[in-house]
């Protein structure tokens, strides 16, 4: 009998177990969230907005107000809404190291790091949950064009530029085509110069900056930037690539205007919704002697909330409320496989063949970066600098500068800006 | 010299003087203080005042010299530090000096309600004593800022043994912060009303200067909701904030300045600034009196006309901005579309120089030539039709009397339609925003266009409130010459 009861008693407690530990705490009352993300992916907007209306519908308690602006940048829009007294409660984390100098966003509660694996931190504390690690930029390619001529994938940079060459010589298509009406679109190019020139060079060229033992008028630098102002100089860009957004390059791709294009992984998705039938490549960009330094790898990208929605007792319980949700399984692979984001977590996914092909090339770099413009410490560059870069660029591209030009006055500004922000002498920096 | 002790006894005279003591009283009040050290208490019976800043001031000379010694500081910071008690000396001196500047202003003031009169020596003396006043006032502050910043930068890589000195100074690890009082504000506008008035001319200023108080309540409402808080912002133009966090807002003194007149991006986006305004200006009026004069003589559909010259203005910049972003693409363009279909090439609008700053121009011309429309239709409708007919009769032709009798009958138009075109033209921003994000690179930004940037994109707010302020002088001044000239020609017809 006593074994009897003693049984009976485990079994109500282990049925008792998932019901204790489905019990969600949750707002004591309605209670209204106000929303920022970056706007500039099309496919970012379509899953953002799928997540809102699912978190809604599953409480609705909880009303999110999705405030992003339509017309701005990222860190304009957020500053903008800063300066009018409206910063937001939760948002896509970005320029991290900034907003937590500035105090206004709150350090994450320790139980959302554990929905993630390695959460990188700044100055030993975490104030964004990371969502993703980014896969490699590489281009994009017409399949059955290549094909159909014959062209091979490059593994060098000189059959990169043959293969521009060829396609341009061909005259059916733009080998290239830019996004460059939206400045940020710039930086796919860029970085995948830069990483495979400059800090394939010197892995430490920012710090260098700041302590003048380099500069951006040094050979390897000026090396890097002409061959990639060769690319517009030469005509292998799509003419009118100052008046195309990101947002068209794809339907460039797949109606044959260009054979062609620099991006990140998401463009899957992207190209895919353009035209499903559409056969298309990929490939990464090797640098002059065959090596393969690319972009990639775990980034203080995610969710962050303000300190205000902390202080909140009901924001702050819809804000780590908002964060499980977007880190559960079924939302989380939505979100990983449309956006083709890797995991920062264990979940096991399918990505197809063009992002398996990503991961492997990434596994087989010979080196991995953070993109320049998230990194932090003695690597953080002063906020203002990302931007001035990719109009310099864009300034090359155009012909309106010489390389020369351009360089001294990108060292110039970065003198200008490094008085009043400069992480190795800890100048703009506050220490706590 | 009767009318003056008339005027002097006259009872909006006395309220003038009253007003008047009452400003300067605000001022002085603060001027006592100027300089009060925020944040902090100091010791010693030390009240931030000019007598006690220079004991202050002798405090730290002594302490300096083993100061330095002692704490490590490295080479930028030193020759600072060295000049901190100067500095606050100079403060101290600014300060005393102005306190007495001041109290001079405040006794003739005073000495006026008792029946005083200064005569004619007055007239320039207050406006005189009230820049000497502001002069000072601005050489103590910013001494003080600079001395402050010195402690914060000292204090920040020292620790210990800088504290020292400041412990001398004040109680607490806090730095010293300058406060500006908004009395001391309210002094200064008052200093300068009062000085105004003064420079007002002889003969009409017995109406003028009682016509004055009319104005007072919107400008007192104008002062505390735009003057005082564009004053106050002055300030951010001297210091590093980004704009978000405190411990950025360093006094930088004008490296900023200095950084925005050496750099290519600020030329280019001066002459792009005035590029706009004069051609917008010139052309806007051109088309724009071309249009009224049209929409004048047209004998049918006058009012579809008109409406339809009037649209574009109703049009917010940002739409037009998209609207022609989406008609010049490149690749999509209608624009080009067309160009196409008519065996021409396709033409880059807005991707690369100049045609990028031409279409702007173009869309402002487009979108805004119905505003001046319609203020030249209006002077063009209320020339009296005897005029037209008397130069009929002595046989002008229509040539002769556009010329000779409506364009003349047109100046006051010119005027403010001249006007309103180099403000706008100056102040373009939302067309570029749209139509090329300033680009490319930086080849079509504004100075407007480059203060939203700088300030909001790049968070250098400081850096954004200096250019803010050169574009102040660059409109005051613009702005002046005109208005001097076109008021000239009005006189002469």
């Amino acid at each position: 009998m006593k074994r009897m009861i003693a049984l009976l008693t485990a079994l109500l407690l282990l049925a008792a177990i998932p019901a204790m530990a489905e019990e969600q705490v949750l707002p004591s009352d309605d209670v209204t969230l106000t929303f920022f993300a970056g706007n500039g992916d099309v496919k970012f907007n379509e899953v953002v907005e799928t997540l809102i209306a699912g978190f809604e519908e599953e409480y609705p308690m909880i009303d999110v107000v999705n405030v992003t602006p339509t017309s701005s940048s990222f860190s304009e829009g957020l500053k903008s809404l800063d300066a009018v007294g409206e910063f937001p409660d939760i948002m896509e984390a970005r320029d991290v190291p900034m907003w937590a100098r500035a105090g206004k966003i709150a350090e994450v509660d320790p139980e959302l790091l554990q929905l993630v694996n390695n959460a990188p931190n700044y100055n030993g504390k975490y104030y964004c949950v990371p969502t993703k690690s980014d896969a490699p930029l590489g281009f994009f390619y017409n399949k059955a064009y290549f094909t159909e001529k014959g062209f091979e994938e490059p593994k060098t940079y000189q059959e990169f530029i043959d293969l521009c060459e060829a396609i341009k010589a061909d005259g059916k298509m733009a080998p290239i085509v830019v996004g460059a009406a939206d400045i940020w679109h710039m930086g796919f190019s860029w970085m995948t110069w830069y990483i495979n020139y400059v800090t394939h060079t010197d892995p430490d060229f920012i710090t260098h900056l700041y302590t003048g033992e380099a500069k951006w008028t040094d050979e390897y630098v000026v090396e890097c930037f002409t061959k990639y102002a060769d690319i517009y100089k030469k005509g292998y860009v799509e003419e009118g690539f100052m008046s195309t957004s990101d947002s068209q390059i794809a339907s460039f791709l797949v109606t044959g205007k260009a054979a062609m294009f620099i991006s990140g992984a998401h463009m899957v998705a992207n190209i895919k919704d353009a035209d499903p039938s559409f056969e298309f490549g990929w490939f990464p960009l090797y640098n002059k002697n065959g090596e393969l330094n690319t972009w990639g790898g775990p980034s203080l990208n995610g969710w962050m909330y303000s300190v205000d929605c902390q202080a909140d007792e009901d924001k702050n319980i819809a804000a780590k409320l908002w964060i499980e949700f977007c880190l559960r399984e079924d939302n989380y692979s939505n979100y990983l496989t449309t956006m083709s984001f890797l995991p920062v977590n264990d979940i096991q996914l399918d990505f197809g063949e063009h992002v398996n092909d990503m991961i492997s090339v990434q596994k087989a770099a010979d080196s991995v970066e953070v993109g320049w413009n998230s990194q932090w410490g003695a690597k953080e560059i002063p906020t203002a600098f990302r931007n001035f870069a990719y109009k310099i660029a864009q300034e090359w591209a155009t012909g309106t500068k010489t390389i020369e030009q351009g360089l001294q006055e990108m060292q110039t500004e970065w003198d200008v800006e490094s008085q009043t922000f400069n992480p190795v002498t800890g100048v703009g920096i506050v220490t706590e | 010299m009767q009318s003056d002790k008339k005027k002097t006894g006259s009872w909006q005279h006395a309220v003038r003087l009253a007003l008047s003591m009452l400003l300067v009283m605000c001022f002085l009040m603060p001027m006592f203080t100027i300089g009060a050290w925020k944040n902090v208490t100091l010791k010693n019976g030390l009240k931030g005042n000019g007598i006690t800043m220079l004991s202050a001031a002798q405090t730290i000379d002594t302490q300096l010299s083993s100061i330095v010694r002692k704490a490590k500081l490295n080479e930028g910071l030193t020759s600072p530090v060295a000049d901190a008690g100067a500095r606050l000396r100079v403060t101290g001196f600014a300060t005393m000096a102005g306190l007495i500047a001041s109290a001079v202003m405040f006794l003739m003031c005073f000495a006026e309600t008792l029946g005083v009169n200064f005569a004619r020596k007055r007239k320039m003396l207050f406006p005189i004593l009230a820049a000497v006043v502001v002069v000072l006032m601005a050489l103590g502050m910013w001494n003080f800022m600079s001395f402050a910043q010195t402690i914060r930068d000292a204090a920040a890589v020292t620790d210990e043994a800088f504290a020292k000195i400041t412990n001398k100074l004040y109680q607490g690890d806090a730095v010293p912060e300058m406060k500006i009082s908004v009395w001391a504000v309210l002094g200064i506008l008052g200093m300068l009303a009062m000085a105004a008035l003064q420079l007002l001319p002889e003969k009409k200023g017995a109406m003028s200067k009682s016509l004055l108080w009319f104005v007072l309540p919107a400008l007192t409402m104008y002062s505390c909701f735009v003057i005082f808080p564009a004053l106050s912002s002055v300030y951010l133009g001297f210091t590093s904030y980004d704009g978000i966090t405190e411990a950025s807002m360093r006094f930088i003194g004008l490296d900023n300045y200095k950084n925005i007149f050496a750099s290519a991006r600020f030329h280019s986006a001066t002459f792009n600034t005035i590029c706009i305004a004069a051609v917008f200006t010139v052309f806007v009026n051109v088309i724009a009196l071309m249009l009224a004069v049209a929409v004048d003589k047209v004998r049918w559909g006058k009012n579809i006309f008109r409406s339809a010259f009037y649209l574009p203005v109703l049009i917010s910049g940002i739409i037009a901005g998209f609207i022609w972003r989406i008609m010049f693409n490149y690749s999509f363009g209608v624009v080009n579309f067309v160009f196409n279909m008519l065996g021409m090439e396709s033409v880059k609008f807005i991707d690369t120089m100049p045609n990028a700053l031409l279409s702007i121009i173009f869309v402002l011309l487009w979108k805004n030539a119905g505003y001046y429309m319609v203020i030249y239709l209006a002077a063009l409708q209320s020339i009296s039709p005897d005029l037209l007919e008397a130069a009929s009769i002595d046989g002008a032709n229509s040539r002769q009397t556009f010329f000779h009798v409506t364009l003349p009958m047109l100046a006051g138009s010119f005027t403010i339609n001249l006007t309103l075109a180099l403000i706008n033209g100056l102040k373009v921003y939302d067309e570029i925003a749209i139509l090329t994000d300033g680009g490319p690179g930086f080849s079509t930004e504004t100075i407007t266009y480059m203060i939203y940037k700088v300030a909001f994109g790049e968070m250098r707010q400081g850096y954004g409130t200096a250019m803010a302020v050169i574009l102040f002088f660059i409109i005051l001044v613009l702005g002046g010459v005109q208005s001097t000239m076109l008021r000239k020609r009005e006189v002469q017809v």
